[in-house]
């Protein structure tokens, strides 16, 4: 949209073929603007719990339910607490291993969303302001990003007091980036196609509650190869980008091993990939679509 | 000493006296339902209905740094478009805008605001988007709240404001934030007098101080004092651009003749003819130079009808340059029962009742009390005396002084 002459960096020029955006372009328009992406950020989080006695508070309160909830339904009422890893000092706990799923998912599940509706959100504002439309998407990740790592917090507190906390716990901080960067990635791709037909959105958060029963949050990893037969299916669960984060998260707090390379590897290369393509699809359309022109 | 062949092209070096630059921009949307649900897409219900409507069509304008444009224009002739268009809010379908420095779009005061923080966390969040670093916005933060003038609201939530109230917060943060380029969209508008006043000095000000101003208004005379150019659109088009009061006078008669045109049936208004008044001469009786106040202005009004007119006459008025009347008027009825074929009127006003200034002197020819012709002239009225700003009021009265 603004395109920037090199020669005279004061000079903005604004004409028809400058729309379709290249992820680069998007990218460093951006950074330009990053004392705005930075002021929402500011903005959203010290709205969040304006109004609210306890404040801040909530966001510790909120896994800690959670985890109660899950546990009591699943752990307790359903029995799905059989069939755990075996952890170091014979340590078994339906909680813990329930809450590290939860928290990873978490930071995904609310990047996505919050990114999914930003572009949405923000159509009043754009015609009154001029901004880079993925501005508002970058800063609801970075709201996520800060508002959910309390969660954190809860889920190494959790640990402590159990008496099985490990250095190995670390590996959840670049686990909730790359959770943060799977969201943006799929927010990103969802949002435009959401500004248009409010029903994407619908879609996905059904979509997102499918998700949460079918990578393993509140079951156990095992259960993939005891309950189901179809060796296809079972690689497609398995390796699954967000059982995989899972999966290494756990293998840093509960288990008390660091994750393998290979892993990481395979994290690092599908969360580009999906925020690659996120982005793309975003820089092409999200122009367009804000004016309402398509 | 010879110049050999320049390094730098002209037309570049030209570039860098202009803060705005567009060139043929025009802005097409979409109209009718858009679909916002995949089944209406599907059923293909609203693409048929849509049809293209061109906003703002082929406009160019060059404002100089430092500089003010005013743009005028009635509803939906496209100037908040175009305000957007020079923003980078929309781009446009055609042409290119070329801005230099740092732009602010007032395009609603207090855009941007969020309710429920309070009056002064908004301020400095609106200095954090356009950059400016906290030590400056607690430089300028007394004198945001001097100007907003709204007492201890400053530390309310926002939503608790009048519209008001949020309007003249929104000017004074938007004042404060540097900018280089404004761009203001119908700002003074709101609030009460003496908000609008001193939004029009701070204007003002900003302008002598070197920002560039491009101002939409209905304040006319506003515009007309302040702006070095005036854009005025109509139906997305350039009906005029260029000296304030040129291009202000022009949009008012327009806007009188299609009141007039509004009032009549579609058929009257394309009956009448400018044509039929064939001749205009207003010059100087007294033999001298221009049109002066106190002495005698000369007439000549040719016409040239082919179809007989009923009860013909001829009526005369002056309107201001900015549109506003003038209690002058002359009408001329001795033309006889009906009236054909061509004649050469001439009057004369003893004493120009006017005072210094840019008049329009609208000449009307009506048949049986409908009109079925007119025409402007442009009328500049000097004074005797005085050689500059025109005076106040309307009429010069007849008085007499002493000196004791």
């Amino acid at each position: 949209m603004t395109a920037i002459d090199p020669g005279d960096p004061d000079l903005a020029v604004f004409s028809s073929d400058a729309g379709r955006q290249t992820v680069f372009a998007s990218a460093r328009e951006a950074w330009k603007y990053r004392s705005f992406i930075s002021y929402m950020t500011k903005r959203d989080l010290r709205i969040t719990y304006l109004r609210s006695y306890l404040g801040w508070l909530w966001s510790l309160i909120n896994p800690i339910a959670e985890v109660i909830i899950y546990s009591l339904v699943f752990g307790v009422i359903l029995k799905g607490n059989r069939s755990l890893p075996d952890a170091p000092n014979n340590f078994s706990s339906f909680p813990h291993y329930l809450i590290v799923g939860l928290v990873v998912f978490n930071f995904y599940r609310s990047t996505s969303s919050k990114v999914l509706n930003s572009f949405a959100q923000t159509v009043k504002l754009r015609r009154k302001l001029y901004f880079p439309p993925v501005a508002p998407a970058l800063s609801q990740t970075f709201t996520t990003l800060i508002q959910n790592s309390l969660e954190i917090v809860v889920l190494i507190l959790f640990f402590a007091i159990a008496g099985h906390l490990s250095i190995t716990a670390i590996v959840v901080i670049p686990v909730a980036l790359l959770g943060c960067v799977f969201g943006l990635g799929v927010g990103l791709l969802l949002s435009v196609a959401n500004a248009r037909y409010r029903d994407v959105g619908y879609l996905y958060s059904i979509f997102l509650r499918l998700f949460f029963y079918l990578i393993p949050i509140i079951w156990p990893l095992e259960f993939v190869d005891e309950r189901i037969g179809n060796k296809t299916l079972q690689t497609l669960v398995k390796w699954n980008p967000l059982a995989k984060l899972i999966e290494v998260a756990r293998d840093g707090t509960y288990l008390h091993q660091w994750p393998p390379l290979n892993d990481w590897i395979y994290l690092a290369g599908t969360s580009s990939v999906v925020l690659l393509i996120g982005w793309m699809v975003f820089a092409r359309s999200s122009a367009d679509v804000a004016e309402g022109l398509t | 000493m010879t110049q050999t062949a320049h390094e730098a092209p002209l037309d570049l070096v030209d570039d860098h006296r202009y803060a705005i630059e567009a060139s043929h921009v025009s802005k097409r949307f979409m109209l009718g339902s858009r679909s916002t649900s995949i089944k209406d897409r599907l059923t293909g219900f609203s693409d048929r209905a849509r049809t293209e409507f061109w906003a703002v069509r082929d406009v160019s304008v060059s404002v100089e740094k430092g500089s003010m444009l005013g743009v005028i224009g009635r509803n939906g002739s496209g100037k908040s478009t175009f305000l957007r268009t020079l923003g980078g809010i929309y781009r446009p379908t055609e042409g290119e805008v070329r801005i230099r420095g740092r732009v602010t779009a007032l395009l609603e005061l207090g855009a941007g605001f969020h309710p429920e923080l309070t009056g002064r966390e908004n301020a400095y969040m609106n200095g954090a988007v356009v950059g400016l670093s906290r030590d400056y916005m607690d430089d300028v933060m007394g004198a945001i709240v001097e100007m907003a003038d709204i007492g201890t609201f400053i530390d309310a939530p926002v939503e608790t404001y009048s519209s008001g109230m949020k309007a003249r917060l929104g000017f004074a943060v938007s004042v404060q934030l540097q900018p280089e380029v404004l761009l203001a969209d119908e700002i003074t508008a709101v609030g009460d007098i003496t908000f609008r006043e001193h939004g029009t000095r701070r204007m003002q000000a900003l302008r002598e101080s070197g920002v560039t101003i491009v101002q939409v208004s209905h304040s006319l005379s506003m515009l007309q004092d302040t702006c070095d150019q005036v854009l005025w659109l109509h139906q997305g088009e350039m009906m005029g651009l260029g000296d304030p009061a040129e291009v202000i006078a022009d949009y008012m008669a327009h806007a009188a003749s299609d009141t007039l045109t509004q009032a009549r049936s579609a058929a009257a208004a394309e009956a009448v003819r400018p044509e039929l008044i064939s001749r205009i001469d207003v010059s100087p009786a007294d033999g001298r130079a221009e049109p002066t106040v106190g002495h005698g202005l000369r007439l000549m009004i040719g016409l040239d009808v082919p179809e007989e007119l009923e009860r013909p006459s001829l009526r005369l008025r002056f309107i201001r340059g900015n549109g506003a009347p003038t209690p002058y008027g002359i009408t001329f009825a001795e033309m006889g029962d009906t009236f054909v074929g061509t004649a050469a009127i001439s009057g004369e006003v003893p004493e120009l009742p006017l005072l210094n200034g840019r008049y329009r002197l609208v000449i009307e020819l009506l048949s049986d009390g409908e009109i079925v012709s007119a025409r402007r002239v442009p009328l500049d009225v000097k004074s005797p005396l005085l050689d500059g700003d025109p005076s106040t009021g309307f009429i010069e009265l007849e008085s007499s002084w002493l000196l004791s």
